[in-house]
């Protein structure tokens, strides 16, 4: 078979059918009620002052331990702002649409498997990318 | 993954055409066959199986604070080696690593149109 060197410079008939159909995707996925949720709660957490008041803290925590600067108490308190955090409804509610998001993708990504005879998504993640979510 | 979940039947039938659409792409179908060559290939299978159980063995026994002998890691590493030498092995995870730069750039488009990595909340 004769085929480019560098797949993701060059682009067939077929990928280019790929690339329609996956933002095809990407657009109907971004409509269901399900992610529409998850992003207005994404939101709501991001704009949240109680939040963004404990991420301070943790980030503090977070850079106390960095420099190795009693870590026992930092750590002690990082886990309680952690779970200050956690327990706020916001929060909460962020991590219900979440899990909620994660089961509709997970569902989507089966089948797009299945019909592409190799595992999607976790074939398709950019090593070394953390982001995201 | 929540099987019972029913999708709506336009973005069933995207997903649907989506990975039929992969499947035609060139890479994909290297790699289908240098996996079928793999799965035919019995020394191969019957290698990596044997490297997965003796990984899984050796993982529980440093979970449960044992500190592996030279010559666990030692037969831990030959198996590896022998492994990753298996031709239709090499072949699988070379068509493998073509495949994945296409499909991220794919994963890429839908990720584009929701603003959040797909690809994390799809595993």
């Amino acid at each position: 078979m004769d085929m480019p060197i560098i797949p993701i410079l060059t682009t067939t008939a077929n990928q280019e059918a790929a690339r329609q159909a996956a933002r095809s995707v990407g657009n109907l996925l971004r409509q269901t009620p399900t992610y529409t949720a998850f992003l207005g709660l994404l939101e709501a957490v991001n704009a949240d002052p109680a939040v963004q008041q404990l991420a301070a803290q943790m980030r503090t925590h977070q850079a106390a331990l960095q420099m190795g600067r009693d870590p026992d108490q930092h750590a002690v308190a990082l886990a309680s702002v952690e779970a200050e955090v956690a327990a706020l409804p916001v929060v909460r509610e962020y991590r219900q649409a979440e899990a909620a998001t994660r089961r509709l993708f997970q569902v989507v990504d089966a089948l797009i498997s299945q019909e592409a005879g190799v595992a999607f998504a976790e074939n398709a993640q950019r090593s070394g990318c953390g982001c995201g979510g | 993954m929540d099987t019972t979940l029913q999708l709506p039947a336009a973005l069933h039938e995207a997903a649907r055409a989506f990975g039929q659409a992969i499947r035609t792409d060139d890479f994909v179908s290297a790699y289908l066959e240098a996996r079928s060559r793999y799965a035919a290939d019995a020394v191969a299978v019957e290698l990596e199986q044997q490297l997965s159980s003796l990984y899984e063995e050796l993982l529980v026994r440093q979970q449960a604070g044992e500190t592996l002998s030279q010559e666990q890691r030692t037969a831990f590493y030959d198996l590896r080696r022998r492994a990753q030498t298996q031709p239709s092995i090499v072949a699988r995870e070379e068509a493998l690593a073509q495949l994945k730069p296409v499909l991220a750039n794919l994963a890429g488009e839908i990720s584009a149109s929701l603003e959040v990595d797909y690809t994390t909340l799809a595993r």
